[in-house]
This record gives structure tokens, C-alpha cells and sequence, in this order.
């Protein structure tokens, strides 16, 4: 019964933009209630927010939307021919009290609420997307911790369709509704009641083509993941402390293996040995290797194989190289392009036989069938993974197949001695051409040739035409196929308007799945397009979908589209797309199962006092107006305050700090991270940044700007709040190399800045605690002062003994040590007085020959002429590399 | 030689690990001197939480006799956070310098490493620099801040050595492409300034002062029997 009424309802509501009777489902329940909303990949929110913005878009509303990428801006701003925010603070301000829709960057947003430039109180809601990336630590939940502070009424709505990201890390649904102010959890898998049956009402027909792989092609991929295991055992051998179950070789496969280390190892990334960070280096090697094997051609991949095979490589890999399998695998590449006679005899994709059968006599047969034989506006859609794989098409379509691979073979400069008889004929015409080319000047060409593959390189689509039709005669063409181009190009506009193409041929359209990173990209030709077939040349679950979706659409009198899938039978191919499957479909189970158990508290959605109370430390005496006094400025006064560099807003610390009752200062500032009272300038390091900044000098040179300014230095060492505090005092992570480097350097440090206070905090949260503690009955800092300071004119220090402009100068030039500065600053004088010495005198100062000979050269005999730059300019490179090789 | 103090660091198990450097019992104030500039206290977390009063002894008794003043904490509780924060807050009272340490042995390494490292330059952890000489005159030149490096080629090209672009006068500076009169007055500023700055001395004295001020030894106390009074909650 309950159903029924439900169903009913669904169908009275009208929305602007159509929604399927799931999306309504969504948009009921998000517009009632503040939730977060998960769906499943490729089943797009954008629908749903459109209806969602339309319904607020008015003056006397301000919605903001948070978080969003350019794509999702740049669809909704054209949709709603919305105004961007402008880039003065205060032109900003008006912007927000005329009320309307806008996408703010987390950012701005931030520095505006914690200026007062928002209206807060009157802000009609926030809407954010990508809600999987809002965590604690991230601005965004900065940003609606300080508009759920002063705004009770408001709504939050968040969207993801990105349900893997919440599997990571500990409890990681409960922290994002927490961060997020929400109470309520939605979740839309694929495999949900209502999708299920709304997609069920109208499908496509669908056609999977399982294509054999070539028998060597098969042994390489073999090989390949032979290779990649024994990397993963090895990487996994030296880092035992590191959680490393994500890098696993079937993940090394999936299109998610980039994003899946980083979020594994940057935290971590300086303490990793060298060895270790070899082998994740060659693990993406391999990974593009066996993509490039299934994806590419032949000869694409001995060339790209033959890349790896050279002593240099063999230096800096990790050992692999060495393998038997390795070997195999440059065998049989090689044995793909040259035939048993070394001629030159490539062997074709297996899938390009496959398309143009697809192409030339399945669908212009189906069609005549269908349609008495007019084969005009049949428009076919051909997706493929990537930019490389749709220029490949696009050769492989207008050139024909061997022309394509001789073609390959010569742009990749292969060298080629003998032909196979059937490439004989290809030959001729190709010889002149090179002899053409040769001609010409050849650094232009090259530059040229360049330009041109990167030009190619981007384009993620091409349109052709069938020129032969193959209505006549089939067979003819059939065994014309493989030699003779029969599609040509139509001339490649920006943004051609496919609708108004008025051809008596078919058009072919080849895309990629996420033009540019774009999501939205194919939903857009899908529309516009209304393709009668699509053929899928490569798998990807968002894209099969967005398929569904598009048919499920329709009108009821347009024509079922017809769906190839042209997938590589039991290869990786295969396997990750399985393995993409079943990674979203145990991410929604464990959310289910999470939703199942979890406990909201009721005061979660900060819309009561309750909720800061718990996390707000009160000051005694004004615990009562705190919420009011935050505007006032006579009452900001007293309330501590700190001043924080804008670059730090990328950490947890503020947001803790604003936790704990501490006004925050956003300034750019370039000394120190945080100030918190005139006298105390804090550096915050997490471990990894550490070692990179002792290794680099990076914070020898803020040591010193911070003791030249500030009479109480603070170089705090921030450890990771979910890793043990003791175990990190071996600062690396990998077994085969020792901390005890850095531990010197670091000893080192507070030798020559023995004002310098070390702080040692466990967690970010030690770190408020800490700073609040440090606040308590000190001054606040102030702004115009730390600003000065970060301008060119260095205050008044009274920290150094020397002129410090003179002394940085002085130190700099050839034949000055850090240990000979001290003698030549006291006694020098000036720069004056030193170019009146001889060199006898100023050995005198220096106490050494060598050095004092150097300086006094550097002085007084001309410096190498102009011309003479660029060569040190181009050495600078070079000296670089055989530095390291030479270690 | 590190000397080390008899009556507080006889028997402590981190003197087994010392073997790079030699050391020799003596009596002094510090728990381990380094040398003249450099001085240790030594203090185990568990002990810590025992005898809270005793650092603060040894705070007073060590007073600023030494450049720097490092405190070696020994880590040995599982849960040391609410010591180490008070802990922390002691040495940014005192002026001391906060080391950790997990074990005797990483303890004894950093005990070595001071000696080892007592007169070494920091070039370790300096920016590593071109051994070119001009390239090091354009960066030594570019280091001066409006200076750029176009800047510092023009300077080099146009008065082709130190000696004349020091000798320069500031209107000859301005003269320069790219340059104009406020840059070329920094610039000439910077090259002008003697080394040393005037009456150094006198300010170095009244700086001290400020910060015996500041480090008041009862302030120590008060924050000591707050944290006491903490405690039994």
C-alpha cells in the first residue's frame, strides 16, 4: 500500500528538469532532510542539483555550492546563467547580499566568513559535492563548522559519487557526516530497488564480443604480472610497518592504482628509502606497460619496451630488469612487430578486425533491415579509455591497418631492414616522404612533428564518415578493408554542432569516456548526438551506465539504441574491470552495513547550542554572549587570537584551533605558520616535510628568518595522529635505510639556532591544546606587524650582530665559508674597505690561501663574459645528473 | 671529551652506548657538558612523573650558563603526552631545547652527535649551492631582495666587476635597464652597510635582561603546582 502512495506521489511531482522516478526518490529525500547522498558511479547527481539550485535560485535566497570541480561549475553556471563571484573582498561582500546562487572556492570562503564578509545569518543553505573529500581536516569543514556556529537554520546537502574514497582510513562515512553537519545517510548503489527497476524499463540491446588475444600477446601479459609480483613482495619486504594492503599487483591494474598510492604513501613519502620509492616508480612503469599491451599496438609497444632496455635503465631500476620474464617479455615484444625472418611484419590489434566488421557489415546490414536501407544520419558513437587510444582509431580508421603501423613504426623511429612482402608495396611511397622530410631542415621538422602528436594527443575526439558505402556490395569491400581507408575525416571544428550535420553518409564519432577529466563530457554527446549505436572499444563502468541512463530517457517513440562491447576475453582488460565492480559493490555493502549500525547523536546537525558547547572551551566570564561577541569588535579584543598563514589552511590545525576557541587571522604571511603572541613565531613540520625541507635547506633558511624576527622561535615537529608516537622515533619508515641522518641534521639545526624551541606534539590535537595553553593571559599578535615583516624591509632585529642584508650578500660569494664568514664580518669592516685590500691582506682575515685567492678574484677580475651564461645556464642541467650518477 | 657529571649519571644505561666519542666523569652543574657553548640535562619520563620537583631544581641550579641548553627526554612510559606537554611547556619557559628519545641508545646518539657536530658549519643542511663562481655572484647578487637574477646579469655585464659595481654610485645603479631609483637605492644601501652593526654591544646586554625577565623561576613553580594539583583528577 505504502509503495503504492509513494509511487503516486513520485509521479505528481513536476520538476524543471526531468528526473527518473530514483532521481526523484534522491530529490525528495534531500530536499526534506540535510543528508548526505551517495550514489554510484556514472549515475550522475547533476540532474538532481539542477533541480535542486533551480528551486533556490531567487534574490532573496544565498545558496552556495562548495567543493565543486570546473566542470561541474562551469555546467551549472552556463545552465543557470549564473554570476561569478568577483575577486575584491568587498566587491564580494555586496555579491553575497544580493542573494543567489554561487560556487565559491573553500578558500575564499574561509577567509570571507572568518572576516565577516558573509551574511552568515542569512545564508539559505550550502550544498556541497564531491562530498567524499570534506573530512575534518579539510577547509571545507571549516567552512561549515563556522556557518553552523551562527546559523541554525540553514541547510547542508551533500553529494558523492564516490563511495570507494569511504572505505579508507578508520570510520571514514561517521567523520564525513560529522564534518559535514548532517544527520542523515543516503545510499544509491547500482543495485538498488528503484534503479533497478527504473533502469529495467527501457534497455538497450547489448551485444558483448569477447575478442581472443594473440598468443604471444597473452605470454607477455604473463610476464608482465609475474614482474609486478615479485615487485609488490619485494616493496612489501622492506616496509613491513607501512599499511600497505591497497598495493596489491590486481589493484596495480585498475585505473584507480595513482589515487590508491597516493593515498597511501604521501604522508609518508620522505621517509620512504630510495629503494623503496624504486620500486613504486617501476611499478607504475610496469603498469603503463601492460595497459600500453592491451590497449595499444604492436608496435607502440616494442617501442616502448625498447625504452626500458638500455644500461641506463638498468641503473636506476629496481632490479627487475634482471628477471627471466624480463627477457621473455623483450622477446616476444619483439616477435609481435618482426616476423621469424626479422622482417618488418607487425601483427594487428585483434580488436581493430573485429570494429571494422562492426563497422562495414553488421550495423549497414541491420540498418538496411531496419530501415530500407538508408544508411544516411545512422550516427555511431565509438568510446574508447583515453586521448592516445582515440587518435589511434582515427589513423587506424582513415590510414588502414598496415599503412598505420608502418606509419607508427616510422614516427617512433624504429629502424627497419627487411619488409614483409605485403608492406612492400606501402614501402615506396613512405621512402619518399622520409627522403622529403630529410630535406628540410631538421630541427624545424621535429619541433613541428612535436607539436603535432601533442596536438593529437589532446583531442579526445574525432568525427568520420563512412565513404564507401557498403550498400552495393559487401563482400567487395570486406576484402577491401584491410588495405584501403574507407572513412574519412570531416572537417574537424571546435565544437561542431553534430545535430546540424546534414549527411547522406553514416557519421562515425569517436570519443573518450571523460573528455579532459570532464564527467559530464558524455552525457552532453549522448545528448546531443542520440547515437543508434555505440560500440564500446574499451570497458569502464561510469560509462556503461551513463549508457543505461541515456536509453532509460528516451523518448518512447525514439529507437533502442544497440550496445557493442568489445572486450579482451580473461585478460586484465577483463580483470579490472571486474575488479572496478566489485570494489564499488563491497564499498556500498560496507556502507550499508556501517548506515545499519551507526549512531547519530541528535545534537549532530549543530542546529542547537548543545553541539559547540561539547567542543568550545568556555571562558568563564562570557560564556553567556560568546556567540554574539564574535561580531563585536570591542569583545574581539579579549578573545585570544592567532595569526595563521593562508597556505596553512591545507592542514587540520586551524579548524582545531577555531574548535578550541581561538580566533584565527587569515594572512599571508612568510615567516613562520602560526603567530601567537608578538614574540612567539611557530614553523609547523609534519615528519615527511621535515626531512624534506633539512634535506633541501628549505627550513635552515626559515630558521633563520624566524630568530632574525622573533625572539622566540618555535619549530614544532607534528607526528601522525594515527600512527604510534613511539615508533616514530626511527622517522623512517623503511627498514633499509636509518634515521640517524636526519636526527644530526636536526641536532644541527639547534646548534646554530640555539634560541630555536623544539616542540614534539603526537597529534594536531595535542598541538591546540598546546597553543591554547601558550595563548592563556599572553597578548595577541598583530596583523600590521607580522605583515611588515613579511615585506621587504626586515624590522629592526636585534638578534644578529651583523647587517643582515650585507651579511646574506657577503656569505654568498666564492671563497666565503660558513666558517671563515665570522672572521671576515668582524674584521672586514665593509664592503668598501675589502676592495681596497690586497690579496696578502685579506689572507690575513681569511686565515687560508686558497679561499682568500678566490675572493680576492671574485673581486677584482672580470666575471666570465655574457655569452658564456648560457652555457652555464645549460650545464646547470646536466651537472645535476652526473652528480647523481657519480654517487 | 664530554664531561660528565658524577653524582647524577653514574649508573645511567645510556652511558654504555657512548663509544664514538671519549667522556670522563667531573663535577659540574649539567648533566653532561659538550663543551663551552653546549650542556645536557638528562630526565627519563617515568622518573618525571615520580619526582616532579626535580627538574625544576635542576633548571635553577643550571640557570643560563650555557648557549644552548638542551633537555634529553628519554621516552619510556606508553602514554607520556600529558608530561611531554608539560614538559614542553617547562623548556619554552626556560629556554631550553627539547630532544626525545626512545631507547638508552638514541639517547647516548644524540649525547655523541652534539660532540660530534660542536663546530661543525650547518652547509649540511644549507641549501646546496653552484660551484660555478659567476653563477655564484648572480645568486649572491639576486639574494640582495629586489635584485632579481635578469637584474644581477645586467650588473655584471655592465660594470663586469665586484669592484665597480661596489664602486658605483647610486645614480650610476639607475641607469641600469630594469632598474630604477628605489631599487638601485636598496641595492646601494646593502653593498654600503658596514658589517657590524653600531653599539652591537650595548643592545646584546639589554637583550639578556629582557629575557631574565621574562624566565622567572617562579613562574616554573606556580606551573608545577598546577600541574600537581592536575594530577589526581
Amino acid at each position: 500500500m505504502e509503495d503504492k502512495e509513494n509511487e503516486d506521489l513520485l509521479q505528481n511531482i513536476e520538476t524543471k528538469y526531468p528526473l527518473l522516478p530514483f532521481e526523484k526518490q534522491i530529490f525528495i529525500d534531500i530536499f526534506e532532510k540535510d543528508a548526505l547522498v551517495i550514489i554510484a558511479k556514472g549515475l550522475n547527481y547533476n540532474t538532481v542539483v539542477a533541480n535542486l539550485l533551480w528551486v533556490h535560485k531567487d534574490p532573496s535566497n544565498l545558496v552556495l555550492v562548495l567543493n565543486s570541480n570546473d566542470h561541474e561549475e562551469k555546467l551549472f553556471t552556463e545552465q543557470f546563467n549564473l554570476t561569478v563571484l568577483p575577486n575584491t573582498g568587498a566587491e564580494r561582500e555586496k555579491a553575497y547580499l544580493e542573494g543567489g546562487v554561487y560556487f565559491v572556492s573553500t578558500r575564499i570562503l574561509v577567509v570571507d566568513l572568518l572576516k565577516n564578509r558573509v551574511p552568515v545569518a542569512n545564508v539559505t543553505g550550502i550544498v556541497v559535492l564531491r562530498a567524499h573529500t570534506v573530512l575534518e581536516s579539510c577547509q571545507e569543514a571549516f567552512v561549515l563548522r563556522l556557518f553552523r556556529q551562527n546559523n541554525k537554520t540553514g541547510f547542508i546537502k551533500a553529494f558523492s559519487n564516490s563511495p570507494i574514497s569511504f572505505t579508507f582510513g578508520f570510520h571514514q562515512v561517521e567523520k564525513v557526516m560529522r564534518a559535514l553537519f548532517v544527520t542523515e545517510l543516503f545510499l544509491w548503489p547500482r543495485f538498488h530497488g528503484a534503479i533497478i527497476k527504473s533502469l529495467k524499463s527501457r534497455q538497450a540491446e547489448v551485444v558483448e564480443l569477447h575478442v581472443r588475444l594473440t598468443p604471444n600477446t597473452s605470454l607477455i601479459q604473463a610476464c608482465l604480472l609475474e614482474i609486478m609480483n615479485y615487485t609488490v613482495k619485494q616493496l612489501k619486504s622492506i616496509n613491513r610497518t607501512l599499511d600497505m594492503q591497497e598495493i596489491t599487483s590486481e589493484n596495480c591494474v585498475t585505473k584507480k592504482f595513482h589515487k590508491i598510492l597516493q593515498s597511501q604513501l604521501d604522508c609518508v613519502w620522505h621517509q620512504l628509502s630510495t629503494r623503496t620509492k624504486e620500486y613504486i616508480q617501476d611499478l607504475k612503469v610496469l603498469r603503463t606497460m601492460i595497459l600500453n599491451l592491451i590497449h595499444d599496438d604492436s608496435v607502440s609497444f616494442y617501442s616502448l619496451v625498447n625504452k626500458y632496455r638500455t644500461p641506463e635503465y638498468a641503473q636506476v631500476n629496481s632490479g627487475w630488469i634482471l628477471l627471466d620474464s624480463a627477457e621473455t617479455l623483450f622477446r616476444l615484444a619483439k616477435l609481435r612487430v618482426f616476423n621469424t625472418k626479422s622482417e618488418f611484419d607487425p601483427e594487428p590489434s585483434p580488436k581493430w578486425k573485429c570494429l571494422c566488421d562492426l563497422l562495414l557489415d553488421e550495423i549497414p546490414e541491420e540498418v538496411k533491415k531496419n530501415r530500407n536501407g538508408s544508411l544516411a544520419n545512422t550516427k555511431i558513437l565509438i568510446l574508447c579509455n583515453d586521448n592516445k587510444s582515440c587518435s589511434q582509431l582515427n589513423h587506424f580508421l582513415t590510414m588502414g591497418e598496415s599503412k598505420y603501423l608502418f606509419y607508427t613504426a616510422f614516427r617512433k623511429d624504429l629502424t627497419i631492414n627487411l619488409v614483409a612482402s605485403k608492406y612492400k608495396k606501402l614501402n615506396k611511397p613512405l621512402k619518399i616522404e622520409e627522403k622529403c622530410k630529410t630535406q628540410k631542415d631538421l630541427e624545424n621538422t621535429s619541433e613541428l612533428d612535436e607539436e603535432d602528436v601533442l596536438d593529437e594527443m589532446n583531442k579526445s575526439n574525432y568525427v568520420l564518415t563512412l565513404t564507401q558505402v557498403a550498400t552495393s556490395d559487401s563482400k567487395k569491400s570486406k576484402s577491401k578493408s584491410s588495405e584501403d581507408s574507407m572513412f574519412e575525416p570531416i572537417s574537424q571544428i571546435e565544437n561542431l554542432d553534430i545535430t546540424q550535420l546534414e549527411t547522406e553518409r553514416p557519421i562515425i564519432c569517436i570519443q573518450t569516456f571523460k573528455q579532459n577529466g570532464n564527467h559530464f563530457s558524455l552525457g552532453q554527446t549522448l545528448e546531443t548526438l542520440r547515437p543508434e549505436y555505440i560500440i564500446l572499444y574499451h570497458s569502464d563502468v561510469s560509462a556503461v551506465r551513463q549508457i543505461e541512463l541515456f536509453e532509460t530517457k528516451k523518448k518512447p517513440e525514439e529507437p533502442k539504441s544497440k550496445v557493442y562491447f568489445l572486450i579482451h576475453d580473461k585478460t586484465v582488460e577483463e580483470q579490472s574491470y571486474l575488479t572496478s565492480l566489485k570494489r564499488e559493490k563491497q564499498a556500498f555493502e560496507l556502507l550499508i552495513q556501517t548506515k545499519s549500525v551507526m549512531v547519530v547523536p541528535s545534537y549532530q546537525d549543530g542546529k542547537t547550542d548543545e553541539y559547540f558547547n561539547l567542543n568550545v572551551e568556555e571562558e568563564e566570564d562570557d560564556s553567556v554572549d560568546t556567540r554574539k561577541a564574535g561580531g563585536q569588535a570591542k569583545r574581539t579584543k579579549e578573545k585570544p587570537a592567532v595569526i595563521v598563514d593562508m597556505r596553512e589552511f591545507r592542514s587540520d590545525l586551524p579548524a582545531l584551533l577555531h574548535k578550541k576557541g581561538i580566533n584565527i587571522e587569515p594572512v599571508t604571511i612568510t615567516i613562520g605558520d602560526y603567530i601567537l603572541t608578538p614574540d612567539i613565531c611557530v614553523e609547523r613540520k609534519s615528519i615527511s616535510d621535515l626531512i624534506g625541507s633539512l634535506n633541501s635547506g628549505r627550513l635552515f633558511a626559515q630558521c633563520t628568518q624566524m630568530c632574525r624576527n622573533y625572539s622566540r622561535p618555535i619549530l614544532l615537529i607534528e607526528f601522525d595522529q594515527n600512527k604510534p608516537f613511539n615508533l616514530q622515533g626511527s622517522f623512517v619508515v623503511s627498514t633499509d635505510i636509518s634515521g640517524d641522518n636526519i636526527q644530526q641534521k636536526l641536532q644541527l639545526l639547534t646548534i646554530h639556532f640555539p634560541r630555536l624551541k623544539l616542540v614534539w606534539s603526537p597529534s594536531p590535537y595535542a598541538t591546540a591544546e598546546l597553543f591554547y595553553e601558550l595563548k592563556q593571559g599572553k597578548n595577541n599578535p598583530n596583523v600590521e606587524e607580522a605583515l611588515a615583516l613579511s615585506g621587504d624591509t626586515t624590522a629592526e632585529d636585534h638578534f644578529e650582530r651583523y647587517n643582515i642584508l650585507v651579511h646574506d650578500f657577503v656569505q654568498k660569494l666564492p671563497g666565503v665559508t660558513s666558517k671563515n664568514i665570522t672572521r671576515l664580518m668582524n674584521r672586514g669592516i665593509s664592503l668598501d674597505h675589502l676592495i681596497t685590500l690586497t690579496q696578502e691582506q685579506l689572507q690575513e682575515i681569511i686565515e687560508n690561501k686558497n679561499e682568500a685567492e678566490t675572493l680576492y678574484s671574485i673581486l677584482h677580475v672580470k666575471a666570465q663574459p655574457a655569452d658564456s651564461d648560457k652555457k652555464t645556464f645549460g650545464k646547470k642541467k646536466f651537472t645535476g645528473k652526473s652528480y647523481k650518477f657519480c654517487k | 671529551m664530554i664531561r660528565i657529571a658524577q653524582s647524577n649519571q653514574r649508573g645511567n644505561p645510556l652511558l654504555k652506548f657512548i663509544k664514538c666519542v671519549p667522556w670522563e666523569y667531573d663535577d659540574i652543574i649539567p648533566d653532561y657538558e659538550i663543551g663551552k657553548a653546549i650542556s645536557i640535562l638528562f630526565l627519563s619520563v617515568r622518573y618525571h612523573n615520580l619526582n616532579p620537583d626535580y627538574i625544576n631544581n635542576r633548571l635553577k641550579e643550571l640557570g643560563k650558563k650555557y648557549e644552548l641548553r638542551v633537555l634529553l627526554v628519554q621516552v619510556d612510559l606508553k602514554d607520556p603526552h600529558t608530561a611531554l606537554k608539560n614538559l614542553t611547556r617547562i623548556c619554552l619557559l626556560t629556554d631550553m631545547t627539547l630532544m626525545l628519545a626512545w631507547s638508552p641508545e638514541e639517547a647516548a646518539k644524540i649525547v655523541e652527535n652534539y660532540k660530534i657536530f660542536e663546530n661543525k658549519p650547518p652547509d649540511k643542511i644549507m641549501e646546496k649551492v653552484e660551484n660555478d663562481p659567476h653563477q655564484k655572484i648572480v645568486n649572491a647578487l639576486s639574494s640582495i631582495k629586489p635584485v632579481n637574477k635578469t637584474d644581477a646579469m645586467t650588473l655584471i655585464t655592465r660594470f663586469s666587476t665586484l669592484e665597480n659595481i661596489i664602486k658605483a654610485t647610486e645614480s650610476q645603479l639607475a641607469e641600469c635597464p630594469g632598474f630604477g631609483a628605489t631599487k638601485a637605492k636598496k641595492l646601494y644601501k646593502a653593498l654600503h652597510e658596514p658589517f657590524l652593526k653600531k653599539g652591537n654591544v650595548s643592545k646584546d646586554t639589554l637583550k639578556k635582561d629582557e629575557f631574565a625577565e621574562n624566565i622567572c623561576l617562579e613562574d616554573i613553580q606556580n606551573l608545577e603546582t598546577e600541574i600537581q594539583s592536575e594530577e589526581p583528577k
